[in-house]
């Protein structure tokens, strides 16, 4: 049985996003004033405009992410000739549909400061030459006719496979045999290069450069460890959002179990790269480097010390024991918790270089995450709705619907 | 319930073999006689080993100044082979714990070699540390044992201490996985063995397996226990052995991409060793039904993979030591591509960067002399690594006086050449006596990828649209059904219990 966008369905995806607008409003007129006379060291002056902007960069990036891992993810099942995965392969291919528009409104933010809406990148409104010696030696990777071919590039190719990927699963649908599939698995083979240097790249400019001075050769795959947690995390629960309608029957227990080691593995592998990346900076205690961590630390440590332990302990204890990783209410809790502090991570990332001591989560920051959920969700439901639930003639499909007993 | 596996996977057993003739061609090496060439090649080796043990011991009589090392490059060779060594023993682990995780079956023909080429690989690597100590015979004082020392106690802040710990744990459990899996296998062999004093020693191993059903149920849960331990362990040792430099503030060390990277670098250096190994191995101890050009090309796309990932890293760190504006780290890597040490630096961007593209080609990735050329110039590759990491860093220091090169002296070389041949004696020795395939294991999955009829036919053509049911499965035998049952079941349990 298909799945079916049911008008309650998307009475509550658009509500909550016209809740999450609201609050969000809400937040602008009457949380936002005390940041009216934020003034940056450099003397520039953020206006209460550079907080909006910071929440709506946030979450763009983090559901920008949820897709692209999906669209990695698929991939990737590909060229490891994954079986089990199938039965959910539509499910990914829905949730990485909202790509386009996520992918073309972070790049949309970037460019608004590009023309001086606002400071979040400190580079973009520095004058080369005029005494920021770091910023001087680095004018070159955030140069105008450097920067935007690079990102332009790189989303454009993911926009691509997004494309791709969809066209030819339905393609796979109708006309079956093993040409389509091998063809796949050579071109998912190709797309991971492209991705493996893509993720890194991308997120220098669009995070690591918020930070303009700062530098870390590991950030890349931190920030690619977190995401692909994320996107598992949102199709894991969207898989059980389904199976409590009665659908996807065909994916028994153990194909959510599944689901579920990856939640619990991806956990480890994101605490694994944190504790790296922060262990030999805080070891070597190198002034360059510490600065990334000085801020965060010293002026958010609840936030940033509550988002690295929750992050940590709740999928490890809840998850570990076998029967939990099949639980779906297990699953639903520790979910929501990791895409909430998953969120806080990505927000402490940009917030404390973009507006150093005066960021907050308040009813602005809440409000946009929603209204950003609610689109995101309206769009993967309407992709999802738009075509067959599970697929048909994938060469692994058999094999993996009875994997599990 | 049966898996039907995907009719486009290729078999993982070729030739049509019953249950007997696994046990059969596994125990085969260790019942016969072993042919000139292993004795020419166990000579060869046993020399190496000789020699190098000579090293080791003039080494310790004389003291390490023997070492080409001095003022200024006071870690040179014998790190760079202990990091090469315990980055080879990555492999064993991967293929026996996370492999098992990931549900791959193809890591059952291949797990017992591997997880005993870890065991040597770690054996090696541990003896560099103890004879750079100078005086091995206070080795011990790297361990918090209650003493009467004094003040001198471990560091608890060094990650060389870390190191130890790390090590001696991975070692531990490497060396325990290992045994528990050889267990019912030497029994197999225990029950074939005519001779009363092998006969006598096979059943001391075996520890009184009998094979009945309480067995097994303990054997597969203490796997799974072991396997869960072992995973994290695989991403810890390399990690730990990483802050051994990232810890620092030496520019060119000091990088905080170097646990995932290290740890990426150790499995495919790993995959490369067990590939060297695996392509003699399955020549002539006749495995070649068992471990097949299918393995070998998935191996192979993993050392692309892992060589992938290690090239990545490279030029990330590359990248930001421009882009960091830290000087001294910029010119760390500058005097690494340029400076005198130029052609090591090439090297291993060849070798590890370059050489595994060509596994892009599905022609390479199933040509055996290519491979294997291919999995030597790896390894080559990775030592020049660690060695690039590890001497261009500190030849030239802040302090342009004390700039140097940094000479080898034939100690130096011949500690490093007895390690090689030490390493080949114990493996050597060890595929005359062990059962070198998990035979028991390998047995449960025969019925779902061995070729059997329709598989057979499956293998060449893909896209025959057949449906494919176990009645059609050929020529297993009816009378195993209901083990194969049981085992299917039991791998299920296994995979259901993970972590």
């Amino acid at each position: 049985m298909d799945y079916v966008f049911s008008d309650k369905t998307k009475k509550i995806t658009l509500g909550v996003g016209v809740v999450g607008l609201l609050l969000f409003l809400l937040g602008i007129l009457f949380d936002n004033n005390e940041y009216a006379t934020l003034v940056a060291e450099d003397g520039h002056n953020y206006g209460s405009i550079q907080r909006i902007w910071v929440s709506l960069l946030t979450n763009s990036i983090f559901f920008f992410f949820i897709s692209l891992a999906m669209l990695f993810f698929v991939a990737l099942q590909y060229a490891a000739e994954v079986s089990w995965s199938v039965v959910f392969k539509r499910v990914y291919e829905a949730i990485m549909s909202a790509l386009p528009l996520m992918a073309a409104l972070v790049v949309l933010i970037i460019a608004v400061g590009q023309v001086g809406g606002h400071h979040i990148y400190h580079w973009q409104h520095y004058e080369v030459g005029s005494g920021d010696h770091l910023l001087d030696h680095k004018a070159f990777f955030f140069s105008p006719a450097f920067y935007w071919p690079v990102l332009i590039f790189f989303m454009g190719a993911f926009w691509f496979f997004v494309n791709y990927y969809r066209k030819q699963s339905l393609k796979e649908d109708e006309e079956g045999g093993t040409r389509l599939h091998f063809k796949n698995f050579a071109k998912s083979a190709f797309f991971l290069v492209i991705f493996g240097y893509g993720s890194s790249v991308i997120t220098w400019q669009i995070i690591m450069s918020v930070d303009a001075h700062w530098f870390s050769t590991l950030f890349g795959w931190y920030v690619f460890s977190g995401m692909w947690l994320v996107g598992m995390v949102y199709a894991t629960l969207l898989i059980i959002f389904l199976k409590s309608k009665g659908l996807l029957t065909i994916a028994k227990n153990g194909h959510l179990h599944d689901m579920g080691k990856w939640m619990f593995a991806l956990s480890f592998l994101w605490t694994y790269l944190f504790f790296s990346q922060f262990m030999l900076i805080w070891y070597a205690d190198i002034p360059e480097e510490t600065t990334y961590y000085v801020a965060r630390i010293n002026d958010y440590p609840w936030l940033y010390w509550g988002m690295f332990f929750l992050n940590f302990a709740v999928p490890m204890l809840a998850l570990m024991d076998a029967d939990a990783k099949r639980n779906r209410i297990a699953l639903v809790i520790v979910g929501c918790l990791i895409i909430i502090f998953h969120w806080i991570d990505v927000f402490m990332m940009i917030s404390p270089g973009a507006m150093k001591t005066e960021a907050s989560i308040g009813i602005l920051e809440i409000g946009s995450f929603f209204l950003f959920l609610g689109i995101f969700t309206f769009i993967v439901l309407k992709a999802l709705a738009g075509r067959p639930l599970v697929v048909k003639n994938h060469p692994y499909l058999e094999e993996g619907k009875n994997i599990h007993h | 319930m049966h898996v039907v596996e995907a009719e486009i996977r290729e078999p993982l057993i070729l030739g049509e073999k019953s249950y007997n003739d696994i046990t059969e061609d596994v125990c085969a090496p260790i019942e016969g006689k072993a042919n000139s060439l292993w004795y020419f090649v166990f000579g060869l080796a046993g020399l190496l080993a000789l020699w190098g043990i000579g090293n080791i011991l003039y080494t310790i009589g004389v003291g390490i100044g023997v070492w080409g090392l001095n003022k200024t490059v006071g870690w040179a060779w014998d790190i760079t082979n202990f990091v090469w060594w315990v980055g080879i023993g990555h492999a064993g682990t991967l293929i026996s714990a996370v492999l098992l995780l990931f549900r791959q079956r193809w890591r059952m023909a291949i797990n017992r070699s591997a997880e005993a080429m870890t065991i040597f690989a770690v054996m090696m690597a541990a003896l560099f540390p103890g004879i750079h100590m100078g005086r091995i015979w206070q080795a011990y004082w790297v361990l918090p044992l209650p003493n009467q020392f004094g003040s001198l106690w471990p560091n608890f802040n060094s990650p060389l201490l870390w190191d130890v710990f790390a090590i001696s744990t991975y070692f531990s459990v490497s060396l325990v996985f290992w045994y528990i899996g050889l267990v019912p296998d030497f029994a197999s062999v225990r029950d074939r063995m005519i001779k009363p004093l092998p006969k006598k020693i096979y059943s001391i191993l075996a520890f009184g397996w009998s094979g009945n059903a309480k067995h097994w149920n303990r054997f597969e849960e203490v796997s799974l226990v072991l396997a869960g331990l072992a995973t994290p362990l695989v991403f810890s040792v390399h990690s730990i052995v990483s802050m051994d430099f990232a810890t620092s503030v030496i520019p060119g060390w000091h990088t905080t991409i170097f646990p995932p990277y290290f740890v990426a670098g150790a499995v495919f250096s790993g995959f490369a060793m067990v590939l060297t190994l695996m392509l003699i191995m399955r020549k002539v101890l006749k495995l070649e039904d068992y471990i097949t050009l299918k393995h070998i090309e998935y191996m192979n796309i993993i050392i692309m993979l892992t060589g992938s990932m290690v090239g990545v890293a490279y030029l990330t760190e590359l990248f930001v030591a421009w882009y960091s504006g830290v000087e001294y780290e910029g010119y760390a890597f500058m005097n690494r591509a340029t400076g005198p040490y130029w052609w090591a630096y090439a090297a291993m961007m060849t070798c590890n960067v370059i050489s595994p593209q060509l596994m892009w080609f599905k022609k390479i990735r199933r040509n055996l002399v290519i491979t294997f050329i291919l999995s030597i110039i790896v390894n080559i590759g990775m030592w020049f690594e660690r060695f690039v990491i590890i001497v261009t860093s500190i030849h030239r220091d802040y302090i342009t006086s004390s700039w140097t090169q940094f000479h080898p002296t034939y100690v130096d070389m011949g500690v490093f050449l007895g390690t090689i041949g030490l390493f080949f004696v114990l493996f050597l020795l060890y595929s005359r006596v062990f059962p070198v395939l998990a035979l028991n294991e390998v047995k449960t999955i025969l019925r779902a990828t061995g070729e059997f009829g329709v598989k057979k036919a499956k293998s060449t053509v893909f896209n025959v649209e057949n449906e494919f049911t176990p009645s059609e499965a050929g020529n297993a035998p009816a009378s195993d059904d209901s083990s194969e049952e049981s085992s299917d079941d039991a791998e299920s349990e296994e995979n259901k219990e993970q972590e």
